[in-house]
């Protein structure tokens, strides 16, 4: 018992570790007129869970998400939001059924997610560094 | 001698639960234009040794907490967005009906106004009670959220009239104050002039805590026999709560206080207390937990639950709980006959209660 324990915290650490690291190769993207440059951790997670609805200082924000099983949504979740899979499964329905909040629209890979944040000015939405161009505005995370 | 009542499920509640089963693998939210929906399923057997259990067993022994419902929502502009939600109850007909309905207005990044039929905000699983999937136990603690006449009265269904939400945050500590009014329904009639308020701090949903009080003044037929006692008094409850969740760990408890009806020698009819206490560890897709809850009448018929079960997930949206409970009501009758939250005086101190149930999201 005490060897699982263990075991489960050292895992534990070393997913933390690993989704800290991958974290660095998710971007978050906004609509190129948008004026913010940088924007706070904290921030895009409130965002994302439901908790922010306005840009800081600025428009009313729409995020866009991509489906569960993508390489972008894991890094996103697992280093920026920080939030397990088993946690946000409990998390939303909270929300969703007293009518507080809903979950992010989910948009679709990143190719889709870059097409739709440069068509929709309010839009906030997160793609992997590579596929970033100047269609889209990367916000620096503080 | 204890003996397991026998059940009278109907045809209804096996094929939701057969549904429910089946649709995980199908099922999902959705978009209609910009209306979102989401639904909820739960299916659920509770079985009594002695007994009828108002809880959770209905005088059939079984199913009453089979139920369907489907939550729509859409945002009209920035600031302005509708929600409903309708819930299909396992009634002789199974009919979808209204549960809550408002509008809800953003004035800023921190002030809120709902208005309409609003989902009563008292006791922290309360707003979602019906999403069972979401707490681990079948039905939250019944000695707490029962809403029989003669229950805790602590918490109710929904109520007709407003919310002022007000959010600030400091580091990441998230501080919530709501106001609210109103009248809400009662089950012999309803709580007019209904204010309330609660405090909310939840630190990155990991710990919540929570604060509540509401008053109003009952306004009362005499269909539970307590029409002279409370009709025009003031009913009032408080309440206090915490859930911490992290790591695998989830402890919940919650204590409140009721006072209702007009003083006979220096006690009121019906002033209550009731706390309960809740242990649980998630481990590999299981989740066993232990409870402990006490509710008192003072003077009169409250009752004990240690109860213990498990949730195991059956897929991404769907989970099966299995419970067991022991219930020692007191010895002291009801008004209306029963004890505790029996409606007749059980034959055995020591009550059992066995469990089983499907929930799903969807």
């Amino acid at each position: 018992m005490k060897t699982t324990l263990y075991q489960l915290a050292i895992l534990s650490v070393l997913w933390t570790v690993s989704m800290l690291a991958y974290a660095d190769d998710v971007v978050v993207v906004v609509h190129p007129s948008n004026p913010l440059t940088e924007i706070s951790v904290e921030d895009v997670k409130k965002i994302y869970l439901g908790k922010k609805k306005f840009f800081p200082r600025g428009t009313k924000v729409i995020p866009g998400d991509q489906p569960k099983e993508t390489q972008s949504h894991k890094f996103f979740y697992g280093g920026i939001i920080g939030k397990s899979e088993a946690k946000l499964k409990l998390y939303w329905p909270r929300l969703i059924f007293t009518g507080k909040a809903t979950p992010p629209k989910i948009i679709g890979l990143d190719q889709a997610v870059k097409e739709w944040v440069a068509e929709e000015p309010q839009a906030m939405g997160y793609i992997m560094r590579t596929e970033a161009d100047d269609t889209v505005k990367i916000l620096d995370l503080k | 001698m204890s003996r397991i009542r026998k059940c009278n499920l109907g045809i209804r509640p096996i094929c939701l639960a057969v549904v429910s089963m089946v649709l995980p693998l199908t099922a999902v939210s959705g978009e209609i234009g910009d209306i979102q929906w989401h639904g909820y399923l739960t299916s659920a057997l509770m079985i009594t040794s002695d007994g009828e259990y108002s809880g959770d067993v209905t005088d059939a022994g079984g199913t009453k907490d089979t139920r369907m419902g489907l939550n729509i929502s859409t945002q009209v502009d920035e600031s302005l967005s509708f929600v409903a939600q309708i819930t299909g109850r396992d009634t002789e007909k199974f009919i979808m009906e209204l549960d809550w309905a408002f509008a809800s207005y953003d004035f800023d990044e921190s002030t809120i106004l709902r208005f309409g039929k609003i989902k009563y905000p008292v006791g922290m699983y309360n707003e979602y009670i019906d999403i069972g999937y979401t707490y681990p136990w079948i039905r939250p603690p019944e000695g707490f959220y029962n809403q029989d006449a003669s229950g805790p009265n602590l918490t109710r269904v929904s109520y007709q009239g407003f919310d002022a939400g007000f959010t600030t945050f400091r580091d990441n500590i998230e501080f919530g104050f709501n106001l609210f009014g109103g009248v809400v329904d009662v089950p012999d009639g309803h709580m007019n002039q209904l204010v309330g308020a609660k405090l909310s701090i939840n630190m990155e949903d990991e710990i919540r805590f929570e604060l509540s009080g509401a008053s109003g003044v009952m306004d009362i037929d005499n269909s539970f026999g307590r029409k002279t006692m409370m009709d025009g008094e003031r009913h009032t409850a408080y309440t206090a709560g915490v859930i911490a969740d992290f790591a695998n760990f989830i402890v919940s408890s919650e204590f409140g206080s009721a006072t209702m009806g007009q003083k006979h020698g220096g006690e009121r009819p019906m002033d209550m207390n009731s706390g309960y206490i809740m242990g649980g560890y998630r481990l590999d897709g299981y989740m066993p937990h232990i409870t402990w809850e006490k509710w008192n009448v003072n003077g009169g018929w409250g009752q004990k639950i240690i109860g213990v079960g498990v949730l195991k997930e059956l897929t991404t949206n769907s989970v099966l709980k299995l419970e067991l409970r022991r219930v020692t009501p007191e010895t002291t009758q009801k008004p209306t006959g029963g004890v505790g939250l029996f409606e007749d005086v059980p034959s055995e101190k020591n009550v059992t209660l066995v469990g089983l149930a499907i929930e799903m999201v969807f």
